[in-house]
């Protein structure tokens, strides 16, 4: 499950936001994808090696970057693991 | 489950020092406000806004630019939040109202899309950050219509940050760095400003967990005697960004000077057609001359919200003349500008 989700898809635009979805079906340079039950098309102009079940984050119509699995479900763990590797960084510095 | 907001809210009072940190994304803006994040932040700790609207930065010369275009009849489409961001005399949402063919637009690929089906000239006025830029290059490089061209209001951020740290107004000691940018043009670019300057920077996604780590990471770096960039946002963003989307942006845009609303002419932060691509360039294909611009509304201080000396609190017109109903300055017109989010999250 997502931390949160504040990000609107529909007449509120943010313009610097980019939402995560997963791609459903490719043709050509256009993807069919899904952010969560609403279904959009996307370009895919601007990246590379995206396959369909792979998320892409989306701006503007857009396909902007290709996300791993993990990376796009925005799990706690991520913020858990970074926390650890931070404090793994202090305890290097301490011992060296 | 751990509680991950309070243990990093624990870990950002234990290294607590004053600090200013900035950071210049309306998104940004929205999740700190929305979330209540300046009231979890020890006193000494404060987060400012900087130039992080897109719309709110287009200053009044390039609103009166569309305005001329849209008398000579050509069809103007632009992002929502565009109609209503003050000309010297007007806005675009005026000029509909009078009969002009104004039409909002999702994205660039919608504006090609409408030039494909009318035989009028269709203008896209492309305003947006280096997150939004690629799209429009990636619209030329395929070959719109004949009928479409663009009026590049493509602002960029490094070149921003530069001006506001050389101009010391701010006094900044750190920055948070916007995650859509930085997902295109990486985290490189940053690496001057803690180089040269000794900024500690972080660049960060836009879940409010994002905003405390960064600001915990930027604290730390400062306990630490460090000045670096710090990606907190890997989800999305590499070191190196989108190399496809730069590419994109380098072959059609070319980078010059242009003044941004609040600020003076700031070198080399705008993206302007090349001449390759000048058949779609609006400023070339049709005569536009705007003289004597007046830059905003009286009373207005938007230019210093927008520089980050300023809160929309200390503004007159903030919530009395200037609300998101009735806005009077380009701040409190789009969903991304400091005061428009101060004022809806300030009558909850």
């Amino acid at each position: 499950m997502p931390a949160f989700k504040f990000v609107k898809i529909g007449e509120d635009i943010y313009m610097c936001i980019a939402a995560p979805a997963q791609v459903i079906e490719i043709q050509d340079q256009m993807a069919v994808v899904d952010f969560g039950g609403v279904r959009q098309q996307v370009k895919l102009d601007l990246v590379e090696d995206v396959e369909e079940g792979r998320y892409v984050l989306v701006h503007s119509g857009y396909a902007i970057e290709v996300m791993s699995d993990e990376a796009a479900k925005e799990s706690l763990e991520a913020w858990d693991e970074l926390l650890k590797v931070l404090d793994e960084e202090d305890e290097y510095q301490k011992t060296n | 489950m751990k509680n991950l907001s309070k243990e990093i809210v624990e870990r950002i009072e234990e290294i607590s020092r004053p600090v200013k940190i900035m950071h210049v994304c309306g998104s940004h803006e929205h999740t700190i406000m929305q979330h209540g994040i300046r009231t979890l932040l020890p006193e000494e700790v404060e987060v400012v806004a900087g130039p992080g609207c897109p719309v709110c930065c287009v200053p009044a010369r390039e609103i009166d630019e569309c305005l001329q275009l849209a008398e000579k009849g050509v069809t103007i489409t632009t992002f929502g939040d565009m109609l209503r961001v003050p000309g010297s005399e007007s806005t675009l949402a005026e000029a509909k109202a009078d009969g002009a063919d104004v039409r909002i637009v999702y994205g660039v690929a919608n504006a090609v899309e409408i030039a494909q089906k009318l035989d009028n000239e269709v203008m896209f006025m492309s305003a947006g950050f280096e997150t939004t830029a690629p799209t429009t290059a990636s619209e030329l490089l395929a070959g719109p219509p004949e009928n479409f061209s663009i009026l590049s209001c493509h602002r960029l951020i490094p070149p921003a940050l530069q001006f506001l740290i050389e101009s010391g107004d701010v006094n900044l000691n750190a920055l948070i760095e916007p995650g859509h940018v930085a997902t295109i043009i990486g985290t490189r670019p940053f690496e001057t400003f803690s180089e040269k300057y000794g900024i500690p920077q972080v660049v960060a996604g836009f879940n409010p967990l994002d905003i405390l780590m960064a600001v915990y990471m930027i604290l730390r770096q400062i306990k630490d005697g460090k000045a670096e960039v710090q990606n907190e946002y890997t989800r999305a963003v590499r070191d190196e960004g989108n190399i496809k989307a730069q590419k994109a942006m380098e072959e059609v845009f070319y980078i010059t000077s242009r003044e941004w609303r609040g600020f003076p002419k700031i070198p080399d932060s705008v993206y302007e057609v090349r001449d390759e691509f000048s058949e779609f360039d609006a400023r070339k294909k049709f005569d536009i001359e705007v003289k004597d611009v007046k830059e905003a509304p009286t009373g207005c201080i938007c230019g210093a919200i927008l520089r980050g000396v300023a809160r929309p609190e200390e503004c007159k017109l903030f919530k009395k003349e200037c609300t998101p109903m009735n806005p009077i300055g380009a701040c409190m017109v789009s969903k991304e500008g400091t005061c428009n989010i101060a004022y809806r999250y300030s009558t909850l």
